[in-house]
């Protein structure tokens, strides 16, 4: 193999670097491409010179968003934008880009030079990471989640009725279709019903079918779920909700398998998986009366609790990255991510709305932040109001401080010695941090036996 | 599906189809040129509202694996992985002359990309294409001006073949 010869020692850099590195003159016509940028896009340089660097490059930062150009015209360089490229075999490349303006010796503008960095393998690498951490669309840190993600499998292969209870917003459904794509039906179809979002009569015919002429407007034969979910999975979400009549014919069909259409003389049969979930107690509808024993017992044979997010912190994170990573390619958008001062705010929350409300509040950002980090003023009210006197990063760490302190304490049994231990800090630190914070010391003191 | 559309951006075939921008979509016979912007990101949605234009062939640059194959989906063929300046490309669109002179760097066929069997004016290809990057549908009408869309077809089967004859 031809050794490459190099005219200047910046040629020979240029050559040795794994980062792709171009030169645009003024009407954006490439005059230098190295050898990174010929194996990172698979452009030949002899093609590549002189023709127009979107041509080239094909970039989703191309046009309107094109970082040389915001670059060559405001001559302050852009560094590591994010983006993708997409090859001549039609792949999608994460990249990083760096611009600059190009001059010659002289000083005098010649026109722009881009860096760009193939991510394909950090991304790789994260992917690979966060692989410990998910079961297909469920992620999480959290050691209650990995204990559920560990019996999933198990769960799956099982064709028993599974109970999903948890708050709203804590991904019930998601759970329900996971489960359902790691099961041996996971080819046949997913069929969710909301059992609260239809009145009782036309609950019935949307669960079991009716026949033509079953009621009035019933014009033809119209298939229920159970029968659409036949080789798949049935999802019956707020089962709570449902009449005292409806329980019954659905207790048949959990029992005996079968079911009849409303105005069918014929019964038929099916061998739908069935998943119901619930954000209710059903043992206090039991006991008001409301909901079927039989049919508790006959639903609850596995139970998946899910936690709220105020019990999976750690978990903040991770989906908020999610979140982002999902609007960044929705949205054809490139929002690298949270400031730790956002995710801070956002860890100390408490959502009531679980993650769907995690998930409201990064898609409202995404609308504010433009193209920088998400910061804690693209954060919607209900987050900021919860910072006394928000006027900075200082009132943020001063209220994670409070926490963790009320923790520590909590977790030592408000023995204020083994609180400030657990914290690392001695405890006339701790007295001197509570003070500053305005926090009381509590009434409680764990150097006191409980009161029996 | 009858119509032509060509994504562009100041005045050339826009570089990358995937991030949206504009179309002009090229009116049957006689019919007027319209301009839509283009409101969808998700691939079917792309594909969807590409076919409420009642759009059946997407002269474009480059273009992702995911969209072209959510496009050809919906019956939709893709000539893709093309630049030049807009009026020229269609001028050789309407005119079967829209060749591998018109492929993006990096682009041409040269022997690269072509299915077995495919024949070298068939349709170029982008080099050490491994799969189809320009799917071609099933379900598009022969009908083409100057018999382009055959030729296209013919070539956009071919493994990584762009649906553009060779020069």
């Amino acid at each position: 193999m031809a050794t490459p010869k190099h005219d200047t020692p910046t040629d020979a850099i240029l050559e040795s670097i794994s980062d792709g590195v171009f030169t645009v003159d003024l009407d954006w016509r490439i005059t230098s491409f190295n050898r990174a940028a010929e194996e990172i896009t698979g452009v030949p340089r002899a093609e590549a010179q002189g023709r127009l660097c979107s041509e080239v490059f094909r970039s989703s930062l191309c046009g309107a968003q094109c970082p040389l150009q915001a670059t060559l015209a405001s001559g302050r360089p852009h560094i590591g934008t994010c983006g993708y490229i997409i090859t001549a075999q039609g792949e999608r490349v994460p990249i990083s880009v760096s611009t600059a303006v190009f001059r010659d010796e002289s000083g005098r503008v010649m026109g722009g030079a881009e860096t760009f960095r193939d991510l394909s393998e950090v991304d790789a690498l994260k992917r690979e990471l966060e692989g410990r951490c998910h079961v297909g669309e469920l992620f999480s840190r959290s050691p209650r989640m990995h204990h559920l993600f560990e019996v999933l499998p198990a769960l799956a292969a099982s064709p028993s009725t599974v109970l999903i209870t948890g708050e709203t917003g804590t991904g019930k459904e998601l759970f329900a279709r996971t489960i359902h794509s790691l099961s041996a039906h996971s080819e046949g179809p997913f069929v969710a019903v909301n059992c609260a979002a239809l009145p009782d009569t036309l609950l019935e015919s949307e669960l079991f079918g009716a026949k033509a002429g079953a009621y009035t407007g019933a014009v033809r034969d119209r298939l229920g779920r159970f029968a659409q979910a036949r080789g798949g999975t049935i999802f019956l979400d707020e089962i709570g909700e449902i009449s005292p009549a409806l329980q019954v014919r659905l207790l048949r069909v959990l029992q005996e398998r079968t079911f009849e259409p409303l105005g069918a003389s014929r019964t038929e049969s099916t061998d739908a998986r069935v998943i119901v979930a619930t954000n209710r107690s059903l043992p206090d509808l039991i006991r008001e009366g409301t909901f079927r024993e039989d049919l508790y017992y006959r639903i609850n044979v596995i139970r998946l609790e899910l936690p709220p997010l105020r019990e999976r912190k750690d978990d903040i994170g991770l989906l908020a990255e999610q979140f982002i990573r999902r609007f960044n390619r929705l949205q054809n958008r490139c929002v690298p991510g949270l400031s730790p001062e956002a995710l801070s705010l956002l860890l100390a929350h408490d959502w009531p709305g679980n993650i769907r409300e995690l998930e409201n509040c990064i898609e409202r950002a995404f609308v504010l932040c433009g193209d920088g980090r998400i910061d804690i003023i693209h954060l919607p009210e209900e987050l900021t109001a919860t910072v006394p006197h928000l006027g900075g990063h200082q009132s943020v760490h001063d209220l994670l401080d409070r926490q963790a302190i009320q923790a520590a304490l909590e977790r030592a049994g408000f023995n204020r010695l083994a609180a400030a231990r657990d914290l690392g800090i001695h405890k006339t630190t701790l007295f001197r941090r509570m003070k500053r914070l305005g926090m009381e010391l509590p009434v409680r003191d764990g150097r006191s036996a409980p009161r029996r | 599906m009858t119509r032509i559309a060509v994504h562009h951006w100041q005045h050339r075939i826009a570089p990358v189809f995937d991030i949206g921008g504009e179309i002009l979509v090229l009116g049957d016979g006689a019919g007027a040129h319209e301009e839509h912007l283009l409101q969808c990101s998700e691939p079917l949605h792309r594909a969807e509202e590409l076919c409420v234009l009642n759009v059946g062939t997407l002269i474009c640059g480059a273009i992702s694996r995911t969209m072209s194959e959510a496009l050809a989906a919906r019956g939709i063929t893709v000539v893709g992985f093309v630049a030049g300046d807009l009026e020229r490309v269609v001028a050789a669109w309407e005119h079967g002359r829209l060749d591998e002179s018109f492929a993006m760097p990096g682009c041409r066929g040269a022997g690269c990309g072509r299915g077995a069997g495919e024949s070298r004016a068939a349709g170029f290809g982008p080099r050490h294409a491994e799969s189809p990057v320009l799917v071609v549908s099933e379900d598009a009408s022969d009908a083409g001006p100057g018999g382009q869309r055959r030729r296209a077809r013919r070539g956009g089967r071919g493994q990584g073949g762009s649906g553009l004859p060779g020069a």
